[in-house]
């Protein structure tokens, strides 16, 4: 890490920790624990029941916590709780202390602990502690216990010399396996945690003789085992236990589709051919499990028999496989993968498609823009996402010769959408050129295309298109790519300078009035003044055209004029657009001061007339919310019309200001 | 699909028999179970039955009210009155004609459920954090992988848009070297019950099985603010909002720095507690990683230069991301879009179709198990190292804490008796 880095870090740090420090709760729990001395906190503490009076334990837990790094400190808590443990205290107080020891105990709590494990009552508060005591004191302890407690609390012992993977308790285990069926349980899963070679022989050997309710427990375990074997290079050990697993069909599934998995994880140079073995086996049951293998036993270039398997395995097996061979490499896979997005069934095919998307390369482009066009739904969801995600460099050369090789229009269509998802720009003339193209929905695609690939000096060509359009989607279209494309000129005045040229030789009310919704799409405010000069022709088209515009201007630079229309305005649509605007504008501005936000809203809500534009103003004030808002929103109460809305902004204002 | 359930059962044909659910072929449908609707159970239960292809049949509760009122909205969506109940988890997988179960209970009871149902040979859709402890969380991804079962971690901010997209910038390098990574979670308790100050000491109430719901946790008395959803603040159940949080904004954290499968090697942190009460999770905690690489992530609850969501600080400027919210500096690099040749990462757009997929073509989901492992076990090591008040040293490697007996006890739980993790 540079110095820098863990100078920022610790800065950081240290101010969390001055922060902690500083808190009022924190301190006066701290000064408490430091204070008082251990046995006034655990005398506190012995009348603990659990509920919410538990400010002796957090004491507890504070002591104990400080004095962690302290090897004589330590030693005087851990006495000091295990005292406590034979007094009469509640039994919450005392597993709260034996939890404390959970931390701390060592050797010396043992024999303290140990007369514990025998009664039912005392059992667990011993085995918390008992269970984190490292050694072989406590491993003892454990196993005398073990003859000599009974019930759960012998079931809980047992899972314990587990947890502990304590070796010396192997013979002790196994006897347990021949009595309850609890017993057995805890028995098989605690040898497993151990899974030494002694447990799995014991697990080995008691299977055959088991009764069958037994058997998936202790199957289970030498499942585990075996795992152990095989980490443990013993694969001739392991692939023992998993055969023997595997030809016993009384069996659940699960169990065997483990088994037939560990052999051939075990089978070693043999693993291949066993696998491909499994995969031919008219056994739906393992086949899944078999499928889900073949990443971890074929190597790249061995992949082509299981290919070559793929048309002739169920359905779902199929789609299973398809998912699997993306792993491969391409030149192995692609023959496969393209015949089944050809011929296979429905779910077969978008698994096939899907799987393109990383498998596939240059070749596939021609297939993939053919049925993208042709199917709906899925697969030509499928079909796109493939064309559109080939990581092959090449695929954009081959959707470019596709682009000029007069395919259909519906094609043509697919490759456009291609065009821009890939980000093709070398294909930019081809695309403008399809401009012209006598397929309305080819050229709708081909401006979208342009919206990804174009540059600012397209614009001129756009508002051109644009103006002489002949649908409104097709004009709409244009006049969003000529917006997008503005907004790649890095200077934020400079973004409607093109615009503006064809403004100045354009005499037709109409078209200007077109440009002037292109201006409001760019929102660079240097065009504002042109917009306000408008206002004030004699062309009524233009005049309606400039209101739109600085009502929806995208920054609230147009805020002053959207307000002297909301207040002047003749025309009530004009007026009402205007207070629209005005409203959003006010609420563009987040990083004001809330009350001189508020005071804005309060002004506009004098001009709101309807409803509609006084939610507005009631959806903005928690965005602002002070006290000014709460008395705005409060005002609107007795307004039927918006009781809600009002309800539901102050709920939010007063969660705000609450936090 | 046909697979056969749990230990010594027979094998039953699966939701074949059953009518409904759209155009999905009824051998094709996933047959699945929840087990508990106390608070995300049943919201991930209705995301479920919106998908084509899904077959509800059962729900699991310890609690008679939500049980009752989870079977109703399954009913209710078939028109049907056959959802079958069931108490304890154990009936529920011996059906033998599940396919997978979508498990939403407290975290103390996330391991013994997950591996009995992987066991069972079930997929599993859970909720994060993905175990209690830190040792339950590998035996349970060893337990998926030797079962060869589908998981799906709750972390649904991986199949968002916004979160893969901000991923793709810091992994393809668009912010530079990432020097620093913060990660802003919520502070405090949320009384999501509305049982605050309920800590009376009472019987438990005859609709619910109180003793199963302590289950493996401590012996403790009942009261109301014990248990349903609020159980969370308490770290015998559950982890606090560290615990709860660290599944979603760590994990998006991990992800774009392709630490997936990877740990932090130092931990230290801080945390602030109530001094009172049955709640004892941090309100307020700092936790400080350091990854084998030197990138540190810093991880925090209450502290408002810590902005909420995740935050990668690059050589170049930043990417933050939140739940509705996506910025970077500079500012137009949100807009920026991966090109074909570029890193593109596993793109899910419903968490739950994803997982429903996965069941169908055995790939791995967005969310599975080893990744929920290694961002929960940040979130242990986290509260290991505010427990102990010391710096953490930890290899990712072999999953032990180096030098530091005391903290290593930390790593598992004790079960109170008779439970016990399955193999």
């Amino acid at each position: 890490m540079k110095s820098s880095n863990i100078s920022r870090s610790l800065a950081a740090y240290l101010l969390a920790l001055a922060v902690i420090a500083g808190s009022p709760a924190r301190s006066a729990a701290q000064t408490a624990s430091a204070e008082a001395s251990l046995d006034i906190i655990l005398k506190e503490l012995s009348t603990y029941d659990g509920g919410i009076d538990s400010a002796a334990f957090w004491r507890l837990r504070h002591h104990v916590h400080a004095r962690l790094d302290s090897p004589a400190e330590r030693r005087q808590c851990e006495t000091k709780l295990l005292e406590f443990l034979a007094t009469g205290a509640t039994p919450q107080a005392k597993l709260a202390a034996s939890r404390m020891l959970r931390m701390i105990a060592g050797d010396r709590s043992v024999p303290v602990l140990e007369p514990m494990l025998l009664a039912e009552s005392t059992a667990d508060m011993a085995l918390y502690a008992l269970q984190a005591i490292p050694g072989p004191a406590a491993d003892a302890a454990l196993l005398r216990a073990l003859s000599a407690t009974g019930g759960t609390t012998r079931l809980a012992i047992i899972a314990v010399l587990g947890a502990r993977k304590n070796a010396e308790a192997v013979p002790a285990l196994a006897e347990q396996l021949k009595g309850s069926r609890d017993s057995a349980s805890a028995a098989a899963f605690a040898l497993a945690e151990i899974g030494n070679e002694a447990a799995c022989d014991a697990l080995s050997a008691s299977l055959a003789g088991t009764e069958a309710t037994i058997r998936p427990v202790v199957s289970t375990a030498l499942l585990k085992c075996a795992e152990r074997l095989l980490a443990a290079r013993d694969a001739g050990s392991a692939g023992a236990i998993y055969e023997t697993l595997l030809d016993d069909p009384a069996l659940a599934a699960p169990i065997r589709r483990a088994a037939m998995s560990g052999r051939i994880s075990a089978a070693g140079n043999q693993a291949a051919a066993n696998l491909l073995e499994q995969l031919q086996k008219p056994d739906p049951e393992m086949l899944e499990a078999a499928i889900s293998m073949i990443v971890h036993v074929f190597e790249p270039g061995a992949i082509g028999p299981v290919c070559n398997l793929l048309p002739r395995l169920p359905e779902r097996a199929q789609v299973q496989l398809v998912s699997v061979l993306t792993a491969y490499p391409r030149e192995m896979t692609l023959p496969a993968l393209l015949q089944a997005a050809r011929g296979g069934t429905e779910p077969v095919r978008i698994a096939a498609l899907q799987a393109l998307e990383s498998a596939g390369d240059a070749s596939a482009t021609a297939f993939l823009a053919g049925v993208a066009a042709k199917t709906r739904g899925a697969e030509q969801s499928a079909a796109r996402s493939a064309l559109a995600r080939i990581r092959d460099r090449s695929a954009d050369e081959a959707v470019l010769e596709l682009l000029v090789a007069k395919p259909p229009d519906d094609v043509l269509s697919e490759l456009l959408l291609a065009v821009a998802e890939r980000r093709i720009f070398a294909a930019k003339g081809d695309v403008a050129r399809l401009l012209g193209s006598d397929s309305s929905k080819v050229r709708v695609q081909a401006l979208k295309a342009l919206r990804t690939i174009g540059t600012p000096s397209d614009i001129p060509a756009l508002l051109d298109f644009m103006l002489d359009a002949g649908s409104d989607i097709e004009r709409t279209e244009a006049e969003t790519t000529a917006a997008a494309l503005a907004q790649k000129v890095a200077n934020p005045d400079g973004r409607a300078g093109a615009v503006k040229t064809r403004l100045a030789r354009e005499k037709d009310p109409g078209m200007r009035a077109l440009l002037y919704g292109v201006l409001r799409r760019i929102g660079d405010d240097s065009a504002l003044p042109l917009l306000r000069t408008a206002l004030k022709g004699s062309s009524a088209a233009e005049v309606d055209a400039a209101v739109r515009a600085l009502s929806g201007w995208p920054t609230a630079a147009a805020r002053d004029d959207a307000d002297l229309l909301a207040r002047k305005s003749r025309d009530e649509t004009h007026r009402l657009l205007a207070l629209q605007g005005l409203i959003r504008m006010i609420g563009l501005q987040r990083h004001r001061k809330p009350e001189a936000a508020v005071a804005e809203l309060k002004t506009a809500s004098r001009l709101a007339r309807r409803p509609e534009e006084r939610k507005l103003i009631l959806g903005l004030l928690p965005r602002f919310a002070c006290p000014d808002a709460v008395d705005l929103a409060k005002r609107f109460l007795r307004d039927r019309a918006v009781q809600a809305e009002a309800r539901a902004a102050l709920d939010r204002i007063r969660t705000q200001l609450s936090n | 699909m046909a697979v056969a359930g749990a230990a010594g059962f027979p094998m039953i044909v699966r939701g074949s028999a059953l009518g409904l659910n759209g155009s999905v072929p009824a051998s094709d449908r996933i047959v699945m179970a929840g087990i508990g609707y106390g608070m995300q159970g049943g919201s991930n239960m209705r995301d479920f039955l919106a998908l084509n292809g899904v077959q509800w049949v059962a729900v699991c509760d310890l609690d008679d009210r939500h049980l009752l009122k989870a079977a109703e909205a399954v009913n209710q969506k078939y028109g049907r009155s056959d959802c079958a109940t069931y108490k304890d988890f154990r009936e529920l997988f011996a059906r033998g004609d599940l396919d997978a179960v979508s498990i939403a209970v407290p975290d103390h009871w996330h391991a013994i459920l997950s591996i009995s149902a992987v066991r069972a040979g079930l997929d599993v859709y859970g909720e994060k954090p993905l175990t209690h402890s830190l040792r339950e969380g590998r035996a349970l991804c060893d337990a998926v992988k030797r079962y060869g079962r589908v998981w799906q971690t709750g972390s649904w901010q991986r199949s968002v848009d916004n979160f893969r997209r901000a991923c793709e910038l810091v992994r393809n390098g668009r912010i530079g070297r990432i020097q620093r990574v913060e990660v802003g979670l919520p502070p405090d308790h949320t009384d999501f019950a509305r049982t605050f100050g309920q800590e009376k000491l009472e019987p438990p109430p005859p609709e619910l099985d109180y003793e199963t719901w302590i289950g493996p946790a401590p012996r403790a008395p009942y009261c109301k603010a014990r248990v349903h959803m609020n159980w969370r603040w308490n770290m015998d159940y559950g982890g606090g909002q560290l615990m709860d949080w660290v599944g979603h904004h760590l994990d998006i954290a991990h992800w774009g720095l392709g630490f997936d499968t990877a740990g932090p090697v130092e931990i230290w942190g801080k945390g602030e507690f109530p001094a009172s009460g049955i709640y004892n999770s941090p309100t307020r905690y700092w936790v400080e990683t350091l990854y084998p690489d030197g990138t540190p992530i810093i991880l925090a609850g209450g502290f408002p230069e810590i902005q909420r969501g995740t935050k990668w600080i690059g050589e170049y400027g930043w990417v933050w991301v939140d739940r509705g919210g996506f910025e970077s500096q500079p500012a137009h690099l949100v807009h920026e879009v991966i090109g074909p040749n570029e890193i593109k990462l596993y793109r899910s757009r419903d968490h739950f179709q994803n997982f429903i997929d996965c069941v169908r073509n055995r790939a791995a989901t967005i969310a599975p198990c080893e990744v929920a492992h290694r961002s929960a076990s940040v979130g242990h090591l986290g509260v290991i190292a505010i427990e102990t008040g010391r710096r953490i040293r930890w290899d990712p490697e072999t999953e032990t804490i180096i030098d530091d007996p005391g903290a290593e006890r930390l790593l598992s739980r004790s079960y109170r008796k008779p439970w016990q993790l399955p193999a």
